[in-house]
């Protein structure tokens, strides 16, 4: 028992979602296949931010700034408001040094576009009353924006399935052949088999499973990030936050940076954002633990201890609930987009790490333009999975 | 007492003011899990965090999909197994982040 | 509402010591030790805050701290439980409306 489809899509969270969507919008017959319920994967627990300031320049924020024009259609074409906010961001600066590696950044940055700059220790307290007196100046960008996942894929399904598309949860995929017309033969634990000449490969933390399925190869590394979830409160200053000392070390890895043990093996950084429920997310970690999605103490301890350092007044806040998600980080740090070499209608769409929400809209539309048009921009090659055919045993980074 | 003039309107999670129509609009929409119902609607991520509304969800889920209730009522449990002020986790110079 | 003060089994409510606290900016007594909802359902106050969305009153739902439908804000601090947080001396009490505030001095 099965259908028989045009495409094919592994995996139904936001990434998966948006493929499936803009296939349709195209007029492809579109089967996704999720192997858990709805938002199990990372699009269930992460945070809502669509983000430039964390970009590298390059095709990231390139990417970044078009599917920040996609939401903008989406919420009149999935008739929601899907949480759709910018409330701009800042990045908080406790020294020099930070300031120095900033600043450098931020020229980088407006060079290709973004609206971004350095705030005076004053003009970012009034943005930001309440922080910790240690902050000695900001970046600010007033482009940083944010939509609520969860809306996201429930008004991406629904319009989908208004327009033909199915999606089936509990739906996992455990073979993948293909028959004498070059076309996929799609096994799923349930016992169904669904055929397509294409399948893309949207499994997030799993793409690299995936891949193996078909003998391909993926190389993709689950990341923990556990966030800290707050009972709604009033605002707590405009924007959201970030603080350079993390980014600093993702930036500039090398760089002398005072890094406690804890932080280092926690991948600790801030992450401050109001969500749709007028609660905020608190994060986050970045752990190396494989595929064990649970909170720790340690985590949520780090996390806690973390955002009541920088901001004294959450000491008051009741936090109600903790969740931790796998983001899947690819060796360079960049997704995987493009279809495989020597198994023509096999794509892969993912590894999107920390940038699953404010990448989804784009990565779909460029997906779709793919498979329907059989066009590869050239911008676009450097994403191709063809980058990590024959390599073996890559240090993630 | 409050009354509703539709019973459709009753509050099922009185803590993100969630109703009975909106819950079963998305079963009827074929999301089957308390999982589902609640990232959709929002029921039970309030202050209460589902105390109070998720097994009556589980009910309406079961009573509208056949599903037998104890199948319905799987869903994860983390800590903080209640609300605690942010403030409680501090230790006295031993969390490294605290200092910084 | 009003307390018990003669029960059939456990016979007289006992004397106590009062303590004072203001609600909504007015000072009323208080049994010492008794949980703030008790004081303000004792007083007839008819609900302890309006939500978010439609503004609804709310008071006593479970009261026993689960379902935090009693929340008023307490000292400044909102979101605070009053079927199980006893009154104080001079503890300010004020209806809810929303999620409240807290105080900018802290």
């Amino acid at each position: 028992m099965g259908g028989s489809y045009d495409v094919i899509v592994i995996g139904g969270g936001i990434i998966g979602l948006s493929c499936g969507y803009y296939l349709t919008k195209q007029g492809k017959r579109v089967a996704i296949l999720e192997a858990g319920g709805f938002a199990d994967g990372a699009s269930g627990a992460c945070d809502d931010m669509i983000l430039f300031q964390s970009k590298k320049p390059g095709i990231n924020l390139e990417l970044a700034f078009e599917s920040l024009e996609l939401y903008r259609s989406l919420v009149s074409e999935l008739e929601d408001s899907l949480g759709f906010a910018t409330y701009g961001g800042m990045v908080l600066i406790q020294n020099q040094q930070e300031l120095r590696v900033m600043e450098e950044f931020v020229r980088q940055q407006q060079s290709y576009g973004l609206d971004v700059e350095i705030l005076s220790r004053s003009d970012m307290r009034k943005r930001q009353p309440f922080l910790s007196e240690r902050f000695i100046a900001s970046t600010y960008s007033p482009m940083d924006s944010q939509a609520y996942p969860f809306s996201v894929m429930h008004r991406l399904a629904r319009k989908g399935r208004e327009l033909g598309m199915q999606v089936f949860h509990g739906s996992k995929v455990n073979a993948l052949d293909r028959d004498g017309n070059g076309d996929y033969a799609v096994h799923t634990t349930s016992g169904h088999v669904h055929q397509a000449p294409v399948v893309v490969n949207a499994a997030g933390a799993w793409a690299g499973h995936v891949a193996d399925l078909v003998g391909a190869t993926v190389p993709m590394e689950p990341r923990r990030g556990q966030l800290v979830i707050t009972e709604k409160v009033p605002a707590v200053g405009e924007t959201n936050l970030w603080t350079a000392k993390y980014l600093v070390s993702k930036l500039k890895p090398g760089t002398e940076i005072a890094v406690t043990e804890e932080e280092s093996r926690l991948g600790l950084g801030f992450a401050f954002t109001r969500t749709e429920g007028d609660s905020y997310l608190v994060g986050s970690t970045r752990e190396s633990v494989g595929y064990d999605k649970r909170t720790t103490m340690e985590g949520i301890r780090a996390i806690v201890n973390q955002a009541v350092s920088i901001l004294p007044v959450l000491g008051e806040v009741n936090f109600i609930r903790a969740i931790a998600g796998l983001r899947p980080a690819t060796p360079d740090g960049k997704m995987v987009l493009g279809e495989h070499a020597g198994l023509p209608g096999f794509f892969t769409a993912a590894g999107h790490e920390g940038d699953g929400i404010s990448l989804a809209p784009i990565t779909g539309r460029l997906l779709a333009q793919m498979v329907c048009e059989g066009v590869v921009q050239d911008r676009l090659k450097e994403l191709s999975p063809d980058r990590f055919s024959g390599t073996v045993n890559t240090e993630v980074s | 007492m409050m009354d509703v003039d539709d019973k459709k309107d009753f509050f099922i999670c009185r803590c993100e003011e969630v109703t009975l129509r909106e819950i079963e609009e998305v079963i009827d929409e074929g999301y089957h899990s308390i999982d589902d119902v609640k990232r959709i609607t929002r029921a039970g991520m309030g202050l209460c965090q589902g105390r109070s509304c998720s097994k009556v969800i589980a009910r309406i889920i079961s009573q509208k999909t056949g599903m037998p209730l104890e199948e319905v009522l799987q869903t994860s449990y983390r800590f903080p197994v209640r609300t605690e002020k942010m403030r409680v986790l501090e230790e006295e110079g031993d969390s490294d982040a605290q200092n910084r | 509402m009003r307390r018990i003060g003669e029960h059939p089994v456990l016979g007289p409510l006992p004397d106590s010591e009062m303590v004072r606290i203001v609600v909504d900016g007015e000072p009323m007594l208080a049994r010492k030790g008794e949980m703030i909802a008790a004081a303000l359902l004792a007083a007839g106050k008819q609900y302890f805050r309006k939500t978010i969305k439609t503004q609804e009153p709310r008071g006593i739902y479970c009261g026993i701290g689960r379902c935090t439908d009693c929340v008023m804000t307490v000292n400044g601090i909102p979101n605070v439980r009053t079927c199980v947080t006893p009154v104080e001396e001079g503890m300010e009490i004020e209806t809810q409306m929303g999620y409240g505030h807290w105080k900018q001095e802290r």
